[in-house]
């Protein structure tokens, strides 16, 4: 913690309202003082790219609007209220309780008032979020695993070729829902069923989760102590690996296959078929990377999952060379060493200099030192690629100067795009 | 949260300011006349607006200022979206581009348990070491006033060891509902750093213009023809002005604004400080609303017999046009939809374009700023327009876009999106929209002409988008959920 310049997450209430935001049907109710949906909306999913997403979102968000009167004298019963008047008038399958600053400090029993409305022919479900407990990646956390465990019921059986994807973070990953469809696609072409895949899941899919097989955790270390508790309470064991872009998608592939028992053969058949599409888009590519990409050094700002992806990608298939890798998301100091590995993990002993630190003005510091030629991080880092005179593309939260919709950068297609846009950014800013 | 700490009153405590009421306006105006305006709460609600964001917002619009939110890091969430405004408002006046400066204290739960005063004070001396600027406003929050940090008696214990002069804002979010508390709390935490003019330093014809975020550039530049034509000088506050031109802003012969709904609190101040006199006219879109506009200020700074002339000149110049305007968008029904200020000065204008306003919003409605605007549009469109005062709700707005089908919404940021997902085109007034003054009335009557020419996109997405409310809501009256218990 401590203070941070120009951050690049909301809160843990922000996580929270992105989790939801990214299921099927499934409405808020905002515990919290009347301006925190409307702020983190602006902030988050117009921050995310421009992006209308959730069910109920932004203006249309239910919320209690905590003012002076609930602080000083409670706000349980106008909580209830808002519980009863939501349920009346809005048509949802989930409704999700989730609270901010001012329910966390005057200590409503927020979780004694939603079992109240329980046990019905309904979802009536909390998890306590006050933004206090950190960023949009730590809240998407506590809130990922009130659901499991509030929703999902025990397997009535195990269906080993069933996965569960979790980790990321809706809107805080611009790209979110085009990273998800391509790494549904390519699990589904290996034979593997989705259950959930963190866009559009409905309270039927979240009930069977334990079903899967396998979950797979595409995140850094804000969503472990979710998956962990998922694994001890329904058995459902885990695999994690940073969000495969290019050629790291077999690994990826391979990875998920043996822990499915998916055949081998099948498998590699399929990647031998992507690879052959992904090649033949680098092939085309490879004039121009002649002419614009050819001995780049090259900068990333992004969270971990993207860090390392990027830079992998960066390194061992476009064959650019790392020159530093900033990470943003403040891992836990037990989970950096992790995230240094997993970036540092390179080809050709290219080993860049990784730095964690979210504060945009030291963030410049760090780059003005490892000075790059092209830059990948958020809008919040353009004034000081301009200063330095380095190309940049963005695709990392704050994400203003762009649209996303469906566009994505993982898988074997991601990583065709990814290439793409960079290249456009090396030449339109020539 | 001690007694000395508590900052502006609350426009509910001040003005009686509502946020809930659908019905005519008509019938806004007799409750008005009759003294029985009062505020009800909703037993259904939606996220609305705080105390907090108007100061964030507007304080990292000072050019040269770091804004610091002593809160958890949501709170500064928005500074996303206002970077935009910043970017376009630089751009617009020549200002070299720059990101916004804000920082979050990001207070944790060990803050929350044992305070956060030490990594306060610890951001503000980094902000002062790293930018040197010339003001360093420091916003509270819900969390920072719920656990007692004195941030007050803070920043009075730091402020020797700084060069920038830091404005403390008491802004905690749950203390009003009402958005315009936080412009009173950010526009009067700037007294402190205005200079009492020095003999003789008093610049009599020049009038001190408040501008809000979501009024640009080309508007300002329009008033400040019109003003020349008078004899006139403006000088801007305090958005993308030079720190210097918040200190000297007592040197003016008087004060206005272009939103009187924001100004009300730091004019009666200002005037108590300095004795500097204000005028708060309505906005000046359309015609009847420049006029009054002029008149007013003309009144306030002795120049009454020029303004007759300017009026004259200006509306003999553009009725051709207007009226070109009003042969294409006659009949025309239209929800309008901003703040009250915003919205009556609008329907003002599409009032004189013979467009019929259906519905009106506002996010809150005092006597102080709106009575005699609506008594202005009653006498000249009849009444029977529905007045919706809420702080967004977007249930509500929904229930009367569906009742009214409305040929457009004449909207912004915050219902654009909305009406085109209901299958509504969209006239936008956005943040770079030109629509005050004489130019503005023509420029805005040309965008609601382009905006009817093709609304193929609202009208297929409308079909495809499917709202969270139960169908009954559609048939049910808009004021259901209006006088809850609590």
């Amino acid at each position: 913690m401590g203070y941070v310049e120009s951050p690049r997450s909301t809160c843990a209430l922000g996580g929270a309202l992105s989790l939801i935001n990214s299921l099927d049907r499934a409405v808020p109710i905002i515990h919290a003082g009347p301006g925190c949906g409307s702020v983190l909306t602006f902030g988050q999913n117009l921050g995310g790219g421009y992006q209308h997403i959730g069910y109920a979102s932004g203006s249309a968000a239910p919320s209690s609007n905590t003012l002076e009167k609930h602080v000083v004298f409670g706000g349980e019963d106008r909580l209830r209220e808002q519980i009863q008047s939501t349920i009346e008038l809005v048509d949802a399958d989930l409704y999700f309780v989730v609270t901010g600053c001012t329910a966390g400090l005057i200590g409503d029993d927020v979780k004694a008032v939603v079992a109240e409305f329980s046990g019905k022919d309904r979802e009536v479900i909390v998890a306590e979020t006050p933004g206090f407990k950190g960023s949009t990646y730590a809240g998407h956390g506590l809130a990922l695993r009130s659901l499991l465990d509030q929703v999902t019921r025990p397997a009535q059986a195990k269906f080993s070729r069933a996965v569960n994807l979790f980790g990321v973070v809706a809107a805080q990953d611009p790209f979110w829902q085009g990273n998800l469809a391509e790494i549904r696609r390519l699990l589904e072409r290996i034979g593997l069923e989705v259950i959930l895949s963190g866009d559009g899941d409905t309270v039927e899919t979240i009930r069977r989760a334990a079903g899967a097989g396998l979950s797979i955790l595409l995140s850094g270390g804000a969503h472990v102590s979710a998956v962990k508790h998922f694994r001890e309470r329904f058995d459902v064991p885990y695999l994690r690996h940073a969000l495969p872009i290019g050629t790291e998608t077999a690994a990826f592939l391979r990875q998920v296959a043996n822990a499915t028992g998916i055949d081998r053969n099948a498998v590699e058949a399929v990647i031998a078929d992507e690879e052959q599409v992904f090649w033949k888009y680098m092939t085309k590519l490879s004039e121009a990377y002649a002419f614009i990409l050819v001995n780049r050094e090259f900068g990333v700002v992004a969270d971990s999952s993207y860090a390392v992806s990027i830079t992998r990608f960066l390194t061992a298939d476009l064959g650019l060379t790392p020159k530093i890798v900033v990470v943003t998301d403040e891992p836990a100091d037990d989970e950096r060493e992790t995230v240094r590995r997993e970036i540092l993990d390179l080809p050709n002993g290219l080993a860049p200099t990784v730095v964690f630190e979210p504060d945009g003005y030291r963030i410049g510091e760090a780059l003005r030192a490892n000075r790059p030629d092209i830059l990948i991080g958020s809008s919040a880092d353009k004034d000081i690629a301009r200063s330095l005179h380095v190309p940049i593309l963005t695709v990392s939260y704050p994400l203003v100067d762009r649209l996303a919709l469906s566009n994505g950068y993982t898988g074997y297609r991601g990583a065709v795009n990814l290439a793409e846009d960079l290249g456009t950014a090396i030449l339109s800013a020539m | 949260m001690s007694a000395t700490n508590r900052g502006v009153p609350t426009r509910e405590e001040r003005l009686h300011t509502i946020t809930a009421f659908v019905g005519s306006g008509q019938e806004l105006e007799h409750n008005a006349r009759a003294g029985c305006v009062k505020q009800q709460d909703r037993r259904f609600s939606q996220a609305a607006a705080c105390a907090e964001m108007m100061p964030l917002c507007n304080s990292a619009l000072i050019d040269g200022n770091v804004v610091i939110a002593h809160s958890p890091v949501g709170c500064s969430g928005m500074l996303t979206l206002i970077n935009l405004f910043n970017k376009t408002g630089r751009l617009m006046r020549g200002l070299p581009p720059a990101n916004v400066r804000g920082i979050s204290t990001n207070l944790g739960e060990r803050d929350v348990v044992y305070g956060g005063a030490d990594e306060l004070e610890r951001a503000i001396l980094e902000a002062d070491r790293r930018y040197n600027p010339p003001a360093i406003t420091v916003i509270t929050s819900c969390a920072s006033g719920i656990i007692g940090d004195d941030v007050d008696a803070l920043v009075t214990r730091v402020q020797p060891n700084v060069k920038a002069s830091l404005i403390p804002i008491q802004c905690e979010g749950f203390k009003s509902g009402v958005v315009a508390t936080g412009y009173d709390a950010f526009l009067s935490s700037l007294l402190r750093v205005i200079d009492k003019p020095k003999r003789g330093k008093k610049r009599k014809d020049t009038v001190l213009l408040i501008n809000p975020l979501s009024i640009s550039r080309p508007n300002e530049v329009e008033i400040e023809r019109l003003l020349a034509k008078v004899g006139l000088k403006a000088q801007w506050f305090p958005l993308f002005t030079d720190f210097a031109n918040v200190r000297n802003a007592a040197e003016v012969g008087g004060a206005s604004t272009l939103c009187s709904l924001m100004s009300n609190y730091f004019f009666q101040e200002f005037e108590r400080s300095f004795c500097v006199p204000f005028a708060e006219p309505s906005m000046p879109v359309g015609v009847e609303f420049t006029d009054l506009w002029l008149r007013k200020v003309g009144d306030m700074m002795g120049v009454s017999d020029r303004v007759e002339e300017v009026i004259a000149a200006e509306r003999a110049a553009i009725e051709p046009q207007l009226a070109e305007i009003r042969e294409k968008v006659r009949g025309k029904r239209a929800y309008v939809g901003f703040n009250l200020e915003k919205s009556l000065s609008l329907q003002s204008l599409l009032t004189e374009l013979e467009m019929v306003t259906v519905v009106s919003t506002g996010f809150e409605y005092s006597d102080a700023y709106g009575k005699a605007a609506i008594e202005n549009l009653n006498s000249r469109c009849g009444g029977k327009y529905t007045l919706h005062i809420g702080n967004f709700q977007h249930f509500e707005w929904a229930n009367l876009f569906h009742r009214e089908k409305p040929d457009l919404l004449v909207g912004g940021l915050e219902l654009g999106g909305w009406a085109l997902r209901q299958g509504i085109p969209v006239a936008p007034v956005l943040p770079h929209t030109f629509f005050l003054g004489y130019g503005g009335a023509l420029s805005c009557g040309k965008d609601i002409v382009n905006s009817l020419r093709n609304a193929s996109f609202s009208a297929n997405l409308g079909r495809h988008v499917k709202l969270p409310y139960r169908q009954g809501w559609y048939e049910s009256s808009p004021l259901a959920y209006i006088g809850g218990k609590q």
